[in-house]
């Protein structure tokens, strides 16, 4: 079975309303958690992320010597399209998805990937040295990260024997991914702190590099990317949800309500963990990856494998 | 703008920013001329071949070019900058003359030591290196937790002990040691010349940013 698609207008309202709402939300969440980490009272938690946007909006436009214009301002918005093709990708109910299709899997893999020459056209189109760097380290993250991905998300759609999203939650229904494939969803967190380059993985836009690949960037470009970034999250949230937490499936409430009641804790997951970590070593962390977590992901990838077997 | 010995130099400076923001100034002009240093000058018919695009060190900055590299051997382009003197988390008056293969160092020279300041506190230390580690809540934990009493020895153990697990000072996070005060000899930082190269960019802020041990 396979949910309705969604009239195209009402997909492009509700799909931007909960970028916009969830990049609110995100950064809202995320001031609460600073506070808490930090051992103070919140400060503003709700309306601040609203000045800052308003600040960022108004303030002036900087610009270096011979940037890349067009990819300086494209990258941004390019950013924030994938966050957007991405959340597109995750079916609301049963019945109704905005897009649906047949390698849903495959799509969101393809939004990673982009998002690799997004973000290091971010840092590469400002012509300057530290965002230079930024955008260098996250090309080796970003590679890295997206093996990882790959052998975690395949482990997912076996179960469903299927690469739409639809059929991977369809096939929750005994039995949830996070505890069918218990590496996976653990894996994939990381996947997702190193596609918003967040926390541990921050190595774009890091603070030994003054802010990285944004740090010649000010105003309205500057409240894109910064958006983009936090809809990167909640988009990355919904699909983690959707692949591993049995996405809309739920009793009782609407299945749209338990999407967005597991996408809120995957998201404070990531929140959390990006505020109780300093940034990772940049080579260390890569062989890190490539010696154990890739290892790893392709145990759960066996595991995923030999579970699916009649 | 021009400041004169009498005047307080941080209202000035916030006379300067209210201005910036509120667009009744404008940002300075550019200081250097926005022209290629070395224009092209094609020799053939169709403008081919010729020469003079490479090298020179244009607007006083050298041209990025490939050099033996002390990492793996993979010749990389040799990038030359300037940090300083307010990097954020370098000592104010700090200035590095560093050249980057990739984000290895692989030469640095310190042109001008920091301003003279109190020593920082092995608290401080700490704020700073989280800071530059980029973990802003927990650095301002750390302060924060500072004004309770930084000379116990016990409850600054336990609290380096906690943010092992954040990362720090474990092996996905090296920091330099920050269980002392730093010492008071500016030209400590003369040093930084011989340890610098072979370090990765991060690790090195990290490392200047604690001060040296």
């Amino acid at each position: 079975m396979s949910p309705a698609p969604v009239g195209p207008w009402i997909s492009l309202a509700v799909l931007g309303l909960a970028l916009l709402l969830g990049a609110w939300v995100t950064a809202s969440l995320d001031r609460l958690v600073t506070a808490l980490v930090a051992g103070r009272a919140p400060r503003r938690w709700l309306v601040g992320p609203v000045r800052e946007a308003a600040r960022l909006l108004t303030r002036q436009r900087n610009v270096t010597e011979r940037p890349d214009h067009p990819a300086w301002i494209l990258a941004p918005a390019v950013y924030l399209g994938l966050a957007a093709v991405g959340l597109a990708a995750v079916p609301w109910s049963a019945r109704a998805a905005p897009a649906d299709v047949p390698a849903g899997i495959v799509l969101w893999g393809s939004v990673e990937a982009l998002a690799v020459v997004a973000i290091f056209l971010h840092g590469w189109s400002a012509n300057a040295h530290l965002a230079l760097i930024g955008a260098y380290r996250y090309v080796a993250l970003g590679l890295s990260i997206l093996l990882l991905s790959m052998f975690v998300l395949i482990g997912a759609a076996l179960p469903a024997e299927s690469l739409r999203l639809s059929a991977i939650v369809y096939s929750q229904g005994e039995l949830w991914n996070v505890l069918r494939q218990p590496l996976g969803l653990p894996l994939f967190l990381l996947v997702g702190l190193g596609i918003t380059f967040w926390g541990p993985f921050d190595f774009a836009d890091s603070a030994d590099l003054a802010g990285g690949t944004s740090s010649e960037v000010s105003g309205p470009s500057r409240l894109v990317w910064e958006l983009a970034r936090r809809a990167m999250l909640v988009s990355f949230s919904a699909v983690a949800a959707t692949v591993f937490l049995g996405g809309y499936l739920g009793p009782g409430l609407p299945g749209p309500v338990w999407l967005v009641v597991k996408s809120l804790a995957v998201l404070v997951v990531l929140l959390v963990v990006g505020r109780l970590t300093v940034r990772f070593d940049v080579s260390r962390t890569l062989t890190l990856i490539w010696v154990i977590l890739l290892p790893l992901s392709f145990l759960s990838l066996l595991w995923a494998g030999l579970e699916a077997l009649p | 703008m021009e400041i004169s010995a009498d005047d307080d130099p941080i209202r000035a400076l916030a006379t300067l920013r209210d201005a910036l923001r509120d667009r009744t100034r404008d940002s300075e002009a550019h200081w250097l001329p926005d022209e290629p240093p070395h224009p092209w000058k094609g020799r053939g018919d169709h403008g081919q071949g010729g020469e003079g695009m490479m090298g020179g060190t244009p607007y006083g900055r050298p041209m990025a070019m490939t050099d033996e590299d002390v990492r793996d051997g993979l010749a990389l382009d040799r990038l030359p900058f300037t940090v300083g003197p307010f990097f954020p988390h370098f000592p104010p008056g700090l200035v590095l003359e560093v050249a980057l293969q990739g984000d290895v160092i692989q030469e640095a020279r310190v042109q001008s030591t920091p301003y003279p300041q109190p020593k920082p506190s092995r608290l401080r230390r700490l704020h700073r290196i989280l800071a530059a580690a980029g973990a802003h809540a927990l650095a301002e934990r750390a302060l924060r937790w500072a004004g309770a009493d930084p000379t116990d020895d016990r409850e600054f153990d336990r609290f380096q002990r906690r943010l092992r697990w954040t990362g720090f000072g474990t092996r996905l996070c090296p920091v330099p040691d920050v269980s002392t005060d730093a010492p008071d000899d500016r030209n400590d930082l003369h040093d930084l010349e011989d340890r610098l190269p072979g370090m990765e960019w991060g690790r090195a802020v990290l490392t200047i940013a604690g001060g040296t041990p």
